[in-house]
């Protein structure tokens, strides 16, 4: 089967700052993935770039071998790491969104998380704390039966509590196609989940390898190792 | 797709613009109300020369009149700046952008969705606008006045834009539909191209504006000067076009081909741009 999402010689330049510096990178199916670094590492802008936020001034991207666009964003699932939603809009105005313009949402998943985090359907986001309008922009993206996740900080913002519920929505909600990329510096909190660990430094990936094999190799946890390898 | 833009842009405007209108609508029955007291109370005939009506009265007045005209630029003015400024920079190049540029929708659908619901708002606007007016002031010998200056004025239009009124006057509505519709695009290009940039955003969508209106008035001298006309630059100028008879055809066919073509032209250029700069160099902070 086809990589799921292949990057060739991929470089982002921003005036003469270079956010991404060619890089190369392939992500297969059925993994969840740590997308770890400093900040100002590159991890946002290659996020970015796979969702079609930003074009790369150089290389090549893909998703399911096509450029990003209308096709790949149908199987794209995507967090940014703000809100996007418009204040006057409520709970229900999501749900009617996603369903009009997303073949993949799952509508009765969605209401369901709700229901279990106590979020009420009739809310204006307008009049929600950071968190919850976090919490809700999270159900949203992952209700999707989307080929590729790609999560911006999804558990900065929100209390420990329901930082597992959603650590364990996102482990239940994807399937053996997709693949979850995560974009985080709060390691140890993901750790457990993860199947592959991605390091980005100054725009260049450091490594790409799977969990146990640094837990055989190196004899540390991912946490551990991050420490090391970005020590200031 | 588009269909589904067009609802949900629909939806997001209607939030502003109905209660806006619905304002307007409750103003001009109010106002309509007040002028009909007003009229009653101090009937022309009673004006005797020697006094009016109490200066209080009369301050009262001007201030009710005063308060309607601002409402009704407010009205203009928030319509227009809504609708071809605020709401697609918020929705493209903001937050909101994120939801937006990933949603599975060409570029050409998010142009065209706002583009006609920006159009069919601002015909509403400008219909209510003029209705308004007419409502709060016209009175029997108002209509009765356009009964008789109607024909006159069909008849008298060969004699100052060249052509007949059943051809000059839909021509004119045309005209006027075209440079809504490029003026509007002309925008979007300029917020795509400014918002394109990593810093001072704003600053550089204006001074792009700035650019294309300097390049559209040095066309329009260009014609205006090599043409012999008066003036260019909308199609209301126009009617300011041809001060000699003679040759008032051929001045209509001349300004109608160049500003229908310039609009046009205008106008798929604006659209091609914005589109490359939202698909290719979109830019989101």
């Amino acid at each position: 089967m086809e990589q799921l999402l292949t990057c060739q010689n991929l470089t982002k330049r921003y005036g003469y700052k270079t956010a991404l510096d060619s890089i190369n990178l392939n992500v297969e199916r059925g993994r969840i993935i740590g997308l770890l670094g400093p900040n100002g590492s590159g991890k946002t802008t290659l996020i970015k770039l796979i969702n079609g936020l930003l074009s790369p001034t150089s290389g090549y991207l893909a998703i399911n071998g096509s450029a990003p666009g209308p096709e790949t964003k149908k199987v794209v699932s995507y967090l940014p790491e703000r809100t996007y939603f418009s204040s006057w809009m409520k709970v229900s105005d999501m749900l009617d969104f996603f369903c009009d313009f997303y073949v993949d949402f799952d509508r009765n998943r969605a209401v369901e998380m709700l229901h279990r985090l106590n979020i009420d359907e009739t809310h204006r986001l307008g009049t929600m704390s950071k968190g919850t309008k976090e919490k809700v922009q999270l159900i949203m993206v992952m209700s999707r039966n989307a080929d590729l996740y790609c999560l911006d900080e999804p558990i900065g913002g929100v209390d420990p509590a329901a930082r597992d519920y959603i650590l364990q929505t996102i482990i239940t909600n994807y399937n053996e196609n997709a693949s979850v990329l995560i974009s985080t510096h709060l390691i140890s909190d993901i750790e457990n989940i993860l199947d592959d660990v991605i390091f980005i430094q100054d725009g260049h990936i450091r490594l790409h390898a799977s969990v146990d094999e640094i837990r055989e190799q190196e004899g540390k946890s991912v946490d551990a190792l991050f420490r090391e390898v970005f020590k200031c | 797709m588009l269909g589904k833009l067009i609802k949900h842009e629909f939806k997001a405007v209607n939030r502003l613009m109905i209660p806006m209108h619905l304002g307007l609508i409750l103003v001009t029955i109010v106002g309509r109300f007040y002028v009909q007291f007003a009229m009653n109370r101090w009937p022309s005939s009673a004006v005797d020369g020697f006094y009016t009506y109490n200066v209080w009265e009369n301050l009262i007045n001007f201030t009710l009149v005063s308060f309607y005209v601002i409402a009704l630029i407010a009205i203009y003015a928030i319509t227009h700046l809504y609708l071809l400024v605020l709401r697609p920079r918020k929705n493209w190049f903001t937050d909101e952008g994120y939801l937006t540029h990933t949603l599975p929708v060409s570029t050409t659908d998010h142009i065209f969705s706002k583009l006609l619901v920006a159009v069919v708002w601002e015909l509403i606007d400008g219909f209510m606008l003029i209705l308004s007016v007419i409502g709060m002031f016209a009175n029997q010998d108002f209509f009765e006045g356009l009964a008789e200056l109607w024909p006159e004025m069909v008849e008298s239009f060969p004699y100052v834009f060249g052509v007949s009124a059943g051809i000059g006057m839909p021509l004119f509505l045309l005209m006027a539909l075209m440079d809504l519709l490029s003026s509007i695009l002309i925008i979007y290009m300029c917020l795509a191209i400014g918002h394109s940039f990593n810093s001072h955003r704003i600053l550089a969508s204006v001074g792009v504006y700035v650019g294309v209106s300097m390049i559209t008035n040095l066309l329009s001298s260009i014609f205006t000067a090599t043409s012999g006309m008066n003036t260019f630059g909308s199609s209301i100028s126009m009617f300011l076009v041809s001060s000699s008879f003679a040759s008032a055809t051929d001045y209509f066919w001349r300004s109608f081909w160049f500003n229908s073509i310039l609009s046009v032209a205008l106008g798929a250029g604006a659209f091609l741009i914005a589109n490359y700069f939202m698909s290719r160099q979109l830019n989101l902070e």
